[in-house]
């Protein structure tokens, strides 16, 4: 754990693919493919869509990232659009999972951390995959605990991640664990 | 009956396609495999290949107006940059490569002397963004390009939608890019039976099937894959090539493999522009490979070559010039109104 005063100035990444199961069948599929989450817009925090009323589930899956063949499939709209701030020019390739701010352990100038995390190509594939169990509501919410993340890694020494390589494997490894379904306090 | 109506569809087919074709700009030559761009995704037309050419020539892509991409690919001369070892861009920036010559970018897989890039379509973002190339970026070249009333009409007629957005930027680029096909050169002529070489040529042409034409295959002149190909490294720029991209020690030293065609009108050559001319080049390939684990197979028996052997090599060097490509009228610059 660090002993740290954090800010978080920016947080956005790609929900791809959400599909709900129920025992374990697939039974739905978001029309929208590949979503952008980004912190400062509150109007990406919803995901919003229409099930057909017998639809039943029990659990939730999605990717946090973009997949390989969308990597390699040039120029999307959208959410997509290389013009989102999550898309590396030097080197083809989406940023998965984009996380920004800064922290007093940082030795870095202004004490800041940029963690962007991508990757499509093995050994340093960055894609991962989330599967929550949850109970079936209105509103399915899901939380994502930064400070779970940020708590896992030593901000002195990994603070500056802008490419595809070990360290951005470790961090995406980890993103599975800080999804979380919420649990109302009913 | 059901035959006939059935025979009617084939035809009508036909005939679309011919009509499809005769306006297209871009066809693929009879003699060139299939390329590997996926038009689907960007069919070709017109009005967009215009607003890509404007595009190509138009310094606005730079952060401060000065540098377009014409600016180190420049028509006459293939499209790379004559006379400079390493591509310059924005404050006089000396970059790390030499910049490389653009046609036939349809049969590419990928782009950059190591593949830094996947996709024809993602290219532009780097120079557009790159400190030392234009220095500017994708967002910053928007905001611009919308503030233009001639670029309003010009995105209007070709995408029927008058804002400018990333991916009709890098679409149009690509569409241009896409039409710069290199391929009535004397060779193309010989092999589609309407030119013969001379003697010295037809020597020349067999030492390549020899000693060049794995790598350098025909009829695109490359395998576009990535080789070491024995140069010793430039104390200065330290560049391991495709291995920075996949930190891969297979991939250390190795580059893209570029193309013979065009090749009097590319020099310098090599990944940084070291060699001047040809005769250095062959010089290179006969006595100056550099033994090292990466090596190209196909560089490690030596290649022995007599003086008049190189002579007849380079005059079937000189066959993949293309000079109805490189004046062609279509591939220059335009004045955004006319």
């Amino acid at each position: 754990m660090n002993n740290d005063t954090i800010t978080v100035s920016n947080l956005k990444f790609y929900i791809s693919n959400l599909v709900a199961y129920h025992a374990d069948s697939l039974v739905f599929e978001l029309d929208k493919k590949h979503h952008l989450f980004d912190l400062s817009q509150v109007n990406t925090h919803h995901l919003t869509e229409k099930l057909p009323s017998n639809v039943r589930f029990d659990k939730i899956g999605f990717y946090i990232g973009v997949d390989s063949l969308t990597n390699v499939s040039g120029a999307i709209a959208g959410d997509l659009d290389p013009t989102n701030g999550m898309y590396w020019t030097w080197q083809s390739g989406y940023i998965n999972f984009k996380l920004e701010g800064s922290a007093t352990s940082c030795l870095s100038r202004l004490h800041r951390f940029q963690w962007h995390i991508g990757g499509y190509q093995s050994p340093v594939n960055t894609l991962k995959q989330i599967h929550l169990k949850l109970e079936q509501k209105k509103d399915v919410d899901i939380q994502v605990q930064i400070g779970d993340l940020l708590s896992k890694f030593d901000l002195s020494t990994t603070f500056q991640i802008m490419s595809p390589n070990r360290q951005a494997v470790e961090i995406a490894n980890t993103l599975p664990e800080i999804f979380k379904a919420s649990v109302d306090a009913e | 009956m059901r035959n006939k109506f059935m025979f009617s569809i084939v035809v009508f087919a036909m005939l679309s396609f011919i009509i499809i074709n005769k306006n297209h700009p871009f066809t693929k030559p009879a003699h060139f495999p299939p390329p590997s761009y996926d038009f689907r995704n960007n069919p070709l037309d017109t009005a967009i290949v215009n607003l890509g050419r404007i595009l190509f020539y138009d310094p606005i892509l730079s952060a401060d107006n000065t540098i377009s991409c014409a600016s180190c690919h420049s028509p006459y001369n293939a499209f790379a940059h004559t006379d400079h070892d390493l591509s310059h861009g924005i404050s006089d920036s000396i970059g790390n490569r030499n910049a490389p010559a653009l046609f036939n970018l349809a049969w590419q897989k990928s782009f950059m002397w190591d593949g830094a890039i996947n996709h024809l379509d993602m290219q532009a973002l780097a120079p557009i963004s790159h400190a030392k190339e234009m220095g500017s970026s994708i967002e910053e070249l928007i905001k611009k390009l919308n503030d233009s009333k001639t670029y309003k009409s010009l995105f209007y007629n070709a995408w029927k939608d008058s804002i400018a957005t990333g991916v009709k930027v890098l679409k149009s680029l690509s569409q241009f890019q896409l039409t710069l096909v290199s391929s009535n050169a004397k060779y193309d002529k010989v092999i589609n039976g309407q030119d013969t070489f001379t003697q010295q040529e037809k020597n020349g042409y067999h030492l390549f099937k020899k000693h060049c034409n794995i790598c350098h295959s025909e009829p695109l002149f490359s395998s576009y894959a990535f080789e070491n190909n024995g140069l010793p490294v430039d104390p200065t720029l330290q560049d391991f090539g495709r291995w920075s991209i996949t930190h891969n020690a297979q991939d250390s030293l190795k580059f893209k493999v570029p193309s013979l065609r065009n090749l009097s009108y590319t020099y310098p050559y090599m990944h940084d522009g070291r060699f001047k001319n040809l005769k250095e080049v062959l010089h290179h390939y006969t006595n100056g490979i550099v033994k090292s684990p990466t090596l190209s197979a196909n560089l490690v028996n030596p290649i022995i070559l007599n003086p008049n052997e190189k002579v007849d090599l380079i005059a079937f060097l000189l066959c993949l010039n293309d000079k109805e490509f490189i004046f062609d009228k279509k591939h220059q610059y335009k004045k955004s109104g006319s």
